[in-house]
């Protein structure tokens, strides 16, 4: 018989975090540990999505901006809570003026003063809660399978399991490591540390994140023996809801002045904090002599390993009757069958069956209602509180541009916590709608009905109570939240498309389901969005909305194109021109366009007029031939052809569509300049030569454009749309990059290429009908 | 029926399922039987539009399965291996969902849901949360989800994985039900009696491609071995014999 073997405990925690390590590792390259076995079956590779080189963009931006954040907090504290500081400097009466450069000469003159550090700590205290919270707050709490239940099958020690998920929390704790260290390296920082700073900052997150790994612990793996699922859940939203606001006031010393609410919470804050760990850590970077700063530490070792051994013996207390607890969900055995709803309600509710099981669920799962729909309330208030000065809710009916931002942004940001999630929220279920008779792209065009009529609410609501609060600012309120309304419908659909992307319905960890990067894509995307609503002029409004209504169908086409695809964890969809196609390659087009012209004009000293047309006419053929070298590489289907079919069929489309295009041309310049519509139009006459006019207008344009515009955008977007909506929307998007003056005859004459395209296929027909077009209206202006 | 057309799914360098090609009459019950990690669930993930195939094509009712995915699956019913339901949702409610997404009316879904459940024995369990089934449970409520729209195609993977005898025992008759009504029956497995007691024929893959089809004495004889089911199997799927690779 064999004798009973098992790991030795120092190893077996070892082994656990290492079973941790390698698995993210093999989560972000396939990196693997030890040789490979050759002739073995490879694990089966993941598709390729843009990667990781845009999270790795992200992961040091976000980094750099804490850092920042950090290094602004301890010049503001000590600009605003030293009454020593020379900082503050009144100048010519009541003004003040901040001087930085004072406030980090005093940094680094001596050691911090005693209110800076209280304030630091307290703002390190709050970080350390929040890598606490933030990770309690993530759905993994609720999920029912769980691997501490297989990790107790193993020969090791219930205390060394324990031992090794603290081990291994500290280490694979990323919030944590990203709020901590910047804050400790900034306050070594200043303390003169200089260049090895960073590594104090690393040392000092390391000693704070066991005592954080021991209080997750506690509350996630000891909580669920001891409470019933719905109010851990009730535990979970907590954390949530508080996790925000602590983030928050932890960042407001940031960017407070001097009437921030901040101010007066970090004037409060009682000396003992400083005897509280973080206090300690401060301190001990912030130590005058080697011997403090030794007795500070020993201290602080002390004040972790008493709090490290007591949880300790509270988690083993909590699991004296095992490791899991009954049922995953309180148990709805007991309850009455739930009726199904009559009369009046049943008539409300929506009919299909997808919405009501959408609602269903909100109903149910408390901490998904508080994360959707309460969470961008919770922070944009947090933010408003904190950092606002006293009176910023009262001078916001007064501000429709700030009012109608803020709909917006919270509107938007409800999407990113629902709408967004859609897949994820399928999660192992996925497969469900796999076996019914309905495009798993209708299921997702109710959900993302659903959720954008739903984030209507919020706007509506602002929109209410500003009117009520100020209604004499409601002509310029209105026409705000107009642009406001129709931003959400077309930011829920871009939401639902970057989902699909975002999200890995394989991953077996809620945690690791959704990719940052899409939720940045969909933030910057919000944030031009916001730029719109704050426009002054309604063309720029145009112009973004149809920008993003283009976008969002680009991005649903892609979306789509993918679905099938989805649960496949190798396969991708077949290349095919889309709508996607055409936005890139116009932004190529007016890149390139740009570029070439400021060589021309700056280096090579050429007229501007002649430039133009060169540039235009190289930047148009450099897009053709990139588009088209790219679809060659990718074989590519659908690309555009200059000639299908009978040429004299295209010539005829061409002439008629050619007529009415630029009959309305006409008729539409003449009322113009009758009724003296756009003066500021028609003032600078453009002082190209003819010849070189009629070469821009009637030749290279036609030929760049029609490729564009109604090759790749047309073309991409009848993929998936019908010919109205398609027409349309490609007559709107080139529309929109003309000048305002211009923008519906342009229009007009989109809805006539595009429809002449789909009549004969062929790039002939709409190349004919715009240079027609642009020959009539050129003909006019030089008569 | 049911027809494979060179069917292949590789993954990077790993050919799971090498090309297959098979046809399975209306009314048939055919038995895919093969070893663990042979290709089953692959193969009937593709009949699903679950995955894409990476050649070749199958076709359900001369409808493709991967480009008119849509149009196979209002034929057909689907048991996955391992069911796994949403959360926050009762076993009733779930099944009215999948009865509504096929098109039925509220009142019709309701009735059908309640119908099936009583039938399968689950009417005591009808107002508990899924995902606090036990595995068998879960299995026959999949099973229902497969069922409500009385479907002319069933694909079942596993189907009596799991179960006690008296569950597998009522799984089996109910399929043996469906099958005299005419519904063509395609079931993955590897418990070989349950084979022997269904499948009018049975195909057996192992390591990605197909090694026999026909009826069972078909491939009784083919093999020249005598007696049971297991033992042709272990023959057929027998590995030692081989060169390395």
């Amino acid at each position: 018989m064999n004798p009973t073997r098992q790991a030795a405990p120092a190893r077996a925690m070892w082994l656990i975090a290492r079973l941790r390590l390698q698995r993210l590792a093999n989560m972000v390259a396939g990196f693997r540990l030890g040789p490979k076995k050759p002739g073995s079956r490879p694990a089966t590779p993941s598709k390729r999505r843009i990667g990781w080189v845009f999270s790795a963009l992200i992961g040091i931006a976000m980094l750099l901006s804490l850092v920042n954040v950090s290094r602004q907090s301890i010049l503001n504290m000590q600009c605003f809570l030293e009454p020593a500081s020379t900082c503050l400097q009144s100048e010519s009466g009541q003004q003040l003026r901040i001087h930085l450069d004072a406030a980090i000469t005093e940094l680094h003159a001596g050691e911090l003063s005693n209110p800076v550090q209280l304030a630091l700590t307290f703002q390190l205290s709050l970080l350390f809660l929040v890598s606490v919270m933030l990770p309690l707050s993530s759905r993994a709490i609720a999920a029912a399978d769980w691997d501490l239940e297989w990790l107790v099958t193993l020969p090791a020690r219930r205390a060394t399991l324990l031992w090794g998920r603290v081990f291994e929390r500290t280490l694979v704790n990323p919030t944590g490591w990203i709020l901590l260290v910047p804050s400790c390296s900034m306050i070594a920082w200043f303390a003169g540390f200089r260049w090895s700073a960073p590594w104090i900052g690393v040392a000092g997150a390391l000693l704070l994140l066991p005592l954080a790994a021991m209080l997750r612990t506690l509350a996630d793996t000891g909580l669920r023996m001891s409470l019933a699922p719905s109010q851990l859940r009730n535990v979970q939203a907590v954390m949530a809801i508080l996790g925000m606001p602590f983030m928050y006031l932890a960042f407001a010393f940031g960017s407070m002045h001097t009437g921030s609410a901040v101010l007066d919470i970090a004037r409060g804050v009682p000396q003992w904090i400083l005897w509280t760990p973080p206090g300690l850590l401060l301190r001990a970077i912030d130590a005058p002599t080697l011997g403090q700063g030794a007795a500070l530490l020993a201290l602080l070792l002390l004040e972790l390993l008493v709090p490290l051994w007591a949880g300790m013996q509270l988690l083993r207390y909590q699991l004296r009757h095992g490791v899991v607890a009954s049922g995953s969900r309180e148990s709805a055995r007991a309850a009455a069958p739930a009726r199904a709803p009559t009369g009046l309600l049943a008539r409300l509710l929506p009919a299909s069956p997808i919405k009501r099981r959408e609602l269903r669920l909100l109903s149910r799962d408390r901490n998904f209602l508080i994360q959707s729909l309460l969470l961008p309330l919770i922070i944009v208030g947090s933010q408003l509180v904190f950092t606002g000065s006293p009176g910023a809710l009262a001078e916001m009916a007064n501000s429709p541009k700030f009012m109608a931002g803020m709909a917006f942004g919270i509107g938007s940001y409800m999407l990113m916590l629902s709408a967004f999630q859609t897949l994820n929220n399928e999660g192992q279920s996925l497969w469900m709608l796999y076996t019914f008779p309905r495009s798993l792209e209708s299921v997702l065009k109710e959900k993302a009905q659903f959720w954008g009529v739903l984030a209507l609410l919020y706007p509506l609501l602002i929109l209410g109570a500003g009117l009520w609060l100020a209604p004499a600012m409601a002509s310029a309120t209105l026409p705000r939240f107009v642009v406001v309304l129709a931003g959400l419908p077309i930011f829920a659909v871009i939401a639902v498309a970057l989902g699909v992307f975002a999200c890995d319905p394989l991953a077996e960890d809620a945690r690791h389901k959704i990719k940052p990067s899409y939720s940045y894509l969909y933030m910057m995307l919000s944030g031009l969005y916001v730029v719109a609503v704050s426009a002054e002029r309604w063309s720029q409004q145009l112009v973004l909305i149809v920008l993003m209504a283009s976008l969002a169908a680009a991005l649903w086409q892609k979306a789509r194109d993918q679905l099938p695809y989805l649960l496949d964890p190798a396969a991708s969809p077949p290349a095919r021109v889309s709508t996607a196609d055409g936005l890139i390659a116009a932004t190529l087009f007016f890149v390139l366009q740009g570029a070439i012209l400021l060589v021309l004009v700056k280096l090579a000293n050429m007229a501007p007029g002649e430039a133009l047309v060169i540039a235009f006419s190289v930047s148009g053929m450099l897009v053709f031939a990139i588009m088209r070298l790219v679809y060659w590489l990718a074989k590519t289907g659908g690309v555009p052809v200059m000639l299908a079919g009978p040429p004299g069929r295209a010539l005829l489309w061409a002439l008629a569509a050619g007529a009415g295009a630029g009959a309305f041309g006409l008729g539409y310049l003449a009322l113009v300049q009758r009724w003296q519509l756009f003066p500021e139009a028609f003032v600078a006459a453009t002082t190209l030569a003819p010849h070189w006019l009629f070469l821009l207008a009637v030749v290279a344009a036609p030929l760049c454009e029609e490729f564009i515009f109604r090759g790749l955008v047309f073309g991409g977007l009848r993929r998936s749309l019908g010919l109205l909506p398609s027409m349309l929307m490609s007559a709107a998007l080139f529309a929109i990059i003309h000048p305002p003056a211009s923008m519906l005859p342009v229009f007009v004459l989109g809805l006539c290429t595009a429809y002449v395209y789909d009549r004969t296929r062929s790039l002939l027909a709409p190349v004919l009908v715009h240079a027609l077009y642009n020959g009539a209206l050129l003909a006019q202006q030089l008569a | 029926m049911i027809q494979f057309d060179a069917l292949t799914k590789t993954y990077g360098a790993f050919s799971a399922v090498k090309p297959l090609s098979l046809t399975v009459r209306r009314g048939e019950v055919f038995g895919f039987l093969g070893p663990n990690g042979a290709g089953k669930t692959t193969t009937i993930r593709m009949m699903m539009g679950i995955l894409a195939p990476s050649a070749g094509r199958v076709l359900i009712d001369g409808m493709d399965c991967h480009l008119d995915a849509t149009g196979v699956k209002s034929r057909v019913g689907y048991l996955p291996d391992n069911p796994i339901f949403y959360d926050f949702l009762r076993g009733r409610e779930i099944l009215q969902f999948v009865a509504e997404m096929h098109g039925f009316s509220k009142g019709e879904a309701s009735e059908r849901a309640q119908l099936l459940l009583k039938e399968l024995g689950l009417d005591d369990v009808t107002e508990e949360f899924a995902v606090n089934y036990s595995m068998g449970m879960k299995k026959k409520l999949a099973l229902a989800c497969a069922l409500i729209h009385e479907p002319a195609v069933l694909i079942l993977d596993e189907p009596i994985n799991g179960l006690d005898p008296r569950a597998s025992r009522d799984v089996q008759e109910r399929l043996l039900a469906a099958a005299a009504q005419g519904t063509t029956i395609f079931v993955s497995t590897h418990l070989l009696d349950m084979a022997e007691k269904l499948c009018d024929r049975v195909a057996i893959i192992h390591h990605g491609a197909l090694v026999a089809t026909g009826s069972l004495d078909e491939i009784r004889s083919g093999v020249s071995a005598g007696g049971s089911l297991e033992e042709l199997f272990l023959k057929i799927t027998d590995d030692r014999g081989e060169p390395a690779k």
